[in-house]
């Protein structure tokens, strides 16, 4: 919050953004936040103030000199460390007070805890009946006053001296809670008998009279008659006992949602050599190692029910991890200990990037960031896609079972995917909301795959998802993976399809510009770029690609004002300043065309043409020296790069000449 | 020379995504390190590697270390902490020990009060309940020596001694300071916090609450800083008489008994459920288990609803005659599996019995009771990232509306971890977020027939809060039900529900809610989890007490001179009012409120949620529970 901004009109804080990003970070991690906090209850103490009973303001709220409550969260043991959210009040056992039913995020989820005041400290309950025409059949909204028998009706009308005592029957309140609608009216020690005067929620008054203290009531609307509810035996089954949660086996089951195809990926095969995983057949991948006990429980229960196995048609490739792991390791130990229980699987060892590979799919679709436990083992389809995760031992019954994962339908797979079975409601919105997250997850693969060079991978994420639904974002993206390997009839082909499902999407017309620009048809890729900024003004990469086409017309003066737009909204984006930085070169602006030259190597990674150019300038303006600093910069980044090496002998040439002058 | 014509930037995608690279090398590093760490362990599962403080967060790079980020105070916060603790922890020792420790704790010339005052004065005490606070003489500076509060280090020492006998007896002793308050200075600091001791003794539970200024003398070296003075400004003590079990004796066990949704949904805690989730959208860190109370079968016995996560079917706990449940939720329909974090038992179609609404993410399923089972009748469809329901009849035609509480906008955050995580509010007012989800008000129009009533109702309006909870009451007490709203990061609302008369006799009167909490003083600007109504002062008119969040080292921070400096004190003073903690709003009856929280010292609710009033020991007077605690993680270090 230190960090947070004060004003709409304060740029985004970079700190602020980055201390939000790195606690985010810390927390999938597993560490705690304002957690094991304690549950807090404060006692009334009002009751027994000397003026309490004379009721009114003038001597409650805001003239007491002392706090009206007491902390008693330790005290009555309500205390717990859960992380709870929700709390409802419901006088379970029929005894006349509240008892509670707390929900927490951390185990147990769930506490009853039984209110255990004093049989002495008596209340009125009433449940209300509305007629069910004008006034709600829950009696919603029912506001009743209870008071003393012995008080004229005539006095209750106007201000009284003692307390009122009223409630209200409502539907909701607290954090995600609804208690009971039953009204438990708090009378102490009193034993006078009490009438309840009742606002229906339709308007109508009504009087209840002689409500005895220790006894539970309906209230139906119109009847006039209080109807006394007979007493309850204490509920023999409710004892007190404390709660033990027993540690979290830490075996973990995921069938998946999205069903990644797997990229190309080798282990380390018997004989050393490099092979891919097996295609065309369902997989159980086993990742293990010697120095794990129950891995080695493991593989010995899946050699036993080798039958199993092929009745299922599945096959299971175990990958030891000895190699990858600093655990101390014997060399030939897998093997020997596969031998030993006559492991009739393929086998082989993990290699580092399998593990990566791995890992980082898992954290991609699981909400919790943790490290694969050994064992871990993997379930990949027919078609080469991941459809389940099992972390520790497996249940191989189950993961029979799980071998038709891919084949269900998502919402079966959804429902596959619970801690128990249960119930799914058929509605298009819930079923598109599933699908939704499918496609983002697909989108963020096939980036993560580009991002590391697995251009390939990537395309399968995409053509993946296109095959659940044919969306503007797949064909986009794949257009663009295309472009960078040259491919561009075919990047032309998904850019239509994705103009046909949509002709206004800003990314698309913008790399139709690109496509043009590759082709070298600038007038073209202008249209293109203009419609997309139409769309959106503030579409920086788009604006700039139309300075680079707007200069490789020859439109300096144009093409210097669109970058200096883009840098209005992007100040950071170093290929424009060094795109500025050029185009002011050439229109003999030095002073400026320096600093954008020094803004583009701020803000951008260590780029020789930046280098390069900026050099080309000092040169233009007779500043050897300095140019050759430049130029030496260009080829310590690129030592292989020959205009730059050119053009530091030019300089350094130039430069001996001017001494010699 | 020709315009040397750069490459061009292309989009990777529709969106810049945030992703996560294939990384090699960390995952390399992890198996390496952990086989070392598991090596003994032969459990069921070894992990590769566990979430050491080396492993994970380097330290230059830890937000949640205060000697990194600039905040010397909070460095200091740390120190004092650990302080005061060790003094409060003499109270276990044997008598003979103290005064020795204490030579490294306090200064030699230390001046002030004891720990514990020396006259406590009773102000309730009933068959269960005793409490006490400190007579309020003692409070008053220049009565500190006529009225022979300790005053030296030897009377210091003095008042440890005469305590610890009873706290030696106190078993399961916890003691909690948390330091709200750092004055650094170049020799002395002074630091102000909310000390608790709580335990067990041989008659009950004993619980102790104190604020205390304590004045530091800091050392040239190394070594931690002494107590110079101690200012006791607030004690209370608290003692309740119990047979062993605690007043709200825990008979989770037996009421539960051995069905079989323990150990996966009671016993498994959501952050396991978070290892196996595959939906991050929408907070899933959060946690969302909402309740609902009824009697669904008619039996006279009320039943419980239990609203989970996504992939975790809810649960219907019907109640048996012994007290004990059964989850028939299956045989009933209602095991919903979507991520539902909200329902609400109401006889929605006025047939006499306990129908049901359950809020999951996108929308309310509304289920008819038909005996033995709900037969779903309506699907209403809301924005995704629901919260809170709220049910009354509003317009007073006899049936029952909803009113649905969404937090996030739909499908915007693309950023995974964020999502996750719930930071949405990354580029918004912290203290004025207005990029939220809209709520929705739903009219019964009866026969299973509810229309989207929001913006027709007025509520349509700035619809863009981050909504946790709303709960209809008649403030006014007019005979209508208003509404309040608690907003995260922002103002609340409160609806009042007005009954516009028209002109002309032609045309209908009109109901409109409008949102008059600025006018009457109810905003309530923090982060607002939850609302309860309760006439807590017995005046005839309905209170408001607010869940929100307490946070010592929010106290600390935004109480520095260079907090925000040069920012507007409105701003200042809303964010420092961000930490203070729960709210009580009482009603003058005129239509406004007023905010006597700190006076009625209920604020200390700690990260609230569910924040009820209720008269726990029907002496007719509204006490409250705060339920609370937002994530805790495995590793134990909190941020």
């Amino acid at each position: 919050m230190s960090r947070s901004k004060v004003s709409e009109q304060q740029g985004d804080d970079e700190g602020f953004d980055q201390a939000l990003n790195a606690h985010r970070d810390m927390l999938l991690r597993g560490r705690s936040f304002s957690g094991r906090e304690r549950n807090v209850a404060y006692l009334n103490l009002a009751a027994q103030e000397p003026n309490a009973n004379a009721g009114g303001k003038k001597n409650l709220g805001g003239d007491r000199t002392e706090p009206q409550f007491a902390n008693v969260s330790g005290a009555i043991g309500i205390d717990y460390p859960d992380d709870g959210r929700g709390l409802v009040k419901v006088d379970w056992d029929g005894d006349g007070d509240l008892d509670f039913w707390v929900s927490n995020r951390s185990a147990p989820r769930l506490r009853f805890l039984r209110n255990d005041i004093p049989e002495k400290q008596k209340s009125i309950s009433l449940r209300l009946f509305g007629n069910g025409t004008s006034s709600n059949r829950d009696a919603v909204g029912a506001r009743v006053e209870l008071i003393p028998e012995n008080n004229p009706p005539s006095r209750q009308v106007q201000k009284t001296d003692f307390p009122k005592l009223v409630q209200t029957v409502r539907g909701g309140e607290g954090f995600l809670s609804q208690s009971t609608r039953w009204l438990v009216f708090g009378l102490g020690e009193s034993a006078e008998p009490q009438r309840a005067l009742v606002r229906w929620p339709d308007g109508m008054q009504e009087t209840f009279k002689k409500l005895v203290p220790g006894t539970r009531y309906t209230l139906v609307q119109g009847s006039g008659q209080p109807k006394k509810i007979e007493v309850r035996q204490p509920p023999a089954g409710l004892r007190p006992a404390p709660l033990e949660v027993p540690a979290p086996s830490g075996t973990v089951r995921i069938p998946l949602l999205t069903l990644l195809p797997l990229p190309k990926v080798e282990f380390e095969a018997e004989d050393g050599s490099l092979r891919s995983l097996p295609k065309g057949e369902p997989l159980l991948v086993n990742l293990w190692a010697t120095w794990c006990a129950p891995c080695r429980g493991e593989l010995l229960e899946m050699a036993e029910r080798k039958k199993d196995f092929d009745q299922q048609g599945l096959k299971v490739l175990a990958l030891c991890m000895d190699s990858i792991s600093s655990e101390p390791t014997e060399e030939g130990a897998a093997e020997q200990f596969l031998n030993q229980i006559q492991f009739p699987f393929a086998r082989g060892q993990a290699t580092e990037e399998l593990a990566g590979l791995f890992q980082s799919l898992h954290d991609l679709l699981v909400v919790n960031d943790r490290p694969l436990p050994a064992p871990t083992s993997f379930l990949i389809d027919r078609q080469g896609r991941l459809a389940a995760i099992y972390k520790g031992r497996v249940n191989l019954d189950q993961v029979f079972a799980d071998s038709q994962h891919s084949s269900l339908s998502q919402a079966e797979r959804f429902a596959n995917s619970a801690t128990t079975p249960g119930k799914i409601l058929e509605n298009e919105k819930l079923d598109a909301d599933l699908e939704a997250l499918q496609l983002t997850n697909l989108l963020k693969a096939a980036d993560s795959f580009k991002q590391s060079g697995k251009r390939k991978d990537a395309k399968a994420q995409l053509y993946a998802g296109i095959a659940v639904e044919d969306k503007v974002e797949f064909r986009n993206n794949l257009a663009s993976l295309l472009m960078d390997e040259g491919r561009f009839s075919e990047a032309e082909l998904h850019l239509n399809k994705a103009m046909e499902l949509d002709p206004n999407v800003p990314d698309v017309l913008s790399n139709l510009g690109n496509l043009r620009t590759y082709q070298r048809r600038d007038d073209e890729a202008l249209i293109h770029y203009r419609s997309a900024l139409a769309i959106d003004p503030d579409f920086a990469l788009a604006r700039h690609n139309m300075a680079s086409s707007l200069a490789s017309k020859g439109q300096n003066a144009r093409a210097i004002e669109e970058c200096e737009r883009v840098l209005a909204t992007d100040k950071k984006l170093f290929q424009s300043h060094h795109l500025l930085a050029n185009l002011l070169r050439d229109s003999g602006e030095l002073e400026r065309a320096l600093k954008h030259y020094a803004w583009a190597d701020q803000f951008g990674p260590p780029q020789p043409r930046v280098h390069n150019d900026w050099g080309i300038a000092l040169m233009r303006f007779n500043q050897p020296t300095e140019a050759i600093a430049q130029f030496e910069k260009a080829v310590q980044i690129a030592p292989e790069f020959p205009e730059a090496q050119t053009n530091l002998r030019r300089a350094t040439y130039s430069a001996s000449r001017n001494k010699e002058n | 020379m020709p315009v040397l014509i750069l490459g061009l930037l292309v989009l990777s995608g529709l969106a810049i995504w945030f992703f996560r690279p294939v990384s090699k090398a960390q995952n390399v590093e992890q198996v390496e390190e952990s086989a070392t760490r598991q090596q003994q362990t032969a459990t069921e599962v070894q992990p590769l590697t566990t979430h050491s403080a080396e492993g994970v967060c380097p330290k230059s790079d830890n937000p949640d270390d205060p000697t990194q980020d600039g905040w010397e105070s909070e460095a200091f916060a740390s120190t004092a902490k650990h302080q005061l603790e060790e003094i409060l922890r003499l109270l276990e020792l044997p008598v003979n020990e103290i005064e020795e420790k204490c030579k490294n704790l306090l200064a030699g010339h230390f001046k002030g009060q004891g720990v514990i005052p020396p006259h406590l004065q009773t102000v309730f005490e009933d068959e269960r309940f005793l409490v006490q606070r400190q007579e309020k003489n003692e409070k008053d500076d220049s009565k500190i020596s006529s009225d022979g509060v300790q005053q030296g280090f030897s009377d210091f020492v003095q008042s440890l001694k005469e305590a610890a006998p009873l706290f030696s007896q106190v078993k399961d002793l916890r003691i909690e300071v948390k330091v709200v308050g750092v004055e650094l200075g170049a020799e002395r600091a002074t630091t102000k916090q909310k000390i608790a001791l709580n335990g067990r003794t041989g008659a009950g539970r004993i619980e102790q609450h104190a604020t205390w200024t304590a004045g530091w003398l800091l050392a040239s070296d190394q070594n931690p800083p002494r107590l110079v003075s101690l200012k006791v400004s607030h004690f209370e003590q608290t003692q309740v008489r119990d047979q062993g079990t605690p007043l709200l004796a825990d008979c989770t066990k037996s009421v539960l008994g051995s069905e079989e949704f323990i150990p996966a949904q009671v016993f498994t805690g959501y952050p396991e459920h978070l290892d196996r989730i595959q939906d991050w959208r929408y907070c899933v860190l959060l946690g969302t288990p909402g309740l609902a109370v009824a009697d669904v079968n008619g039996d006279g016995l009320e039943d419980l609803y239990v609203c989970q996560e996504t992939a975790i079917p809810n649960l219907l706990l019907i109640q048996q005659p012994d007290g004990t449940v059964k989850n028939e939720a299956a045989s009933w329909g209602v095991d919903w599996l979507h991520n539902s974090p909200s329902a609400s038992f109401a006889d929605l179609d006025n047939d006499g019995d306990q129908d049901i609404a359950v809020v999951v993410a996108g929308g309310i399923i509304l289920s008819s009771n038909e005996g033995g089972h709900f037969e779903q009748r309506a699907f209403l469809p809301t924005a995704d990232d629901t919260r809170s329901l709220a049910v009354a009849d509003y317009d007073s035609d006899g049936k029952l509306d909803l009113f649905v509480c969404v937090y996030g906008p739909d499908g915007t955050i693309t950023d995974r971890e964020s999502a996750i995580a719930g930071i949405s509010y990354r580029g918004s007012l912290y203290h004025d977020a207005q990029e939220g989800g809209p709520n929705a008000l739903f009219h019964n129009r009866g026969d299973w027939q509810f229309i989207d009533a929001t913006a027709e109702m007025g509520l349509g309006e700035a619809n863009h809060r981050l909504t946790l909870a709303a709960s209809w009451e008649d403030f006014d007490n007019d005979g209508d039900m208003d509404l309040y709203v608690a907003n995260d990061y922002a103002p609340n609302s409160l609806f009042r529900n007005d009954v516009v008369e028209s002109a002309s006799a032609t045309k209908p009167s009109k109901r409109r809610f409008t949102d008059i909490a600025p006018e009457v003083g109810a905003s309530d600007q923090a982060n607002g989890m939850s609302v309860s109504w309760g006439d807590h002062n017995r005046d005839g008119w309905m209170d408001l007490y607010v869940g929100n969040m307490f946070s010592s080292a929010g106290n600390r921070v935004t109480t520095q001179k260079n907090f925000k400096e040069g920012a507007d004190e409105d701003v200042r003073t809303a964010l420092k009012r961000f930490a203070r903690g729960n709210t009580l709003l009482e009603n003058q009856g005129d239509g406004t409120f007023k905010d006597t929280s700190e006076a009625a010292g209920v604020t200390m609710g700690r990260w609230a949620w569910s924040s009820p009033f209720v008269d726990l020991n029907n002496d007719g007077w509204e006490d409250m529970l705060v339920v609370n605690g937002f994530i805790t993680g495995e590793d134990k270090r909190d941020l």
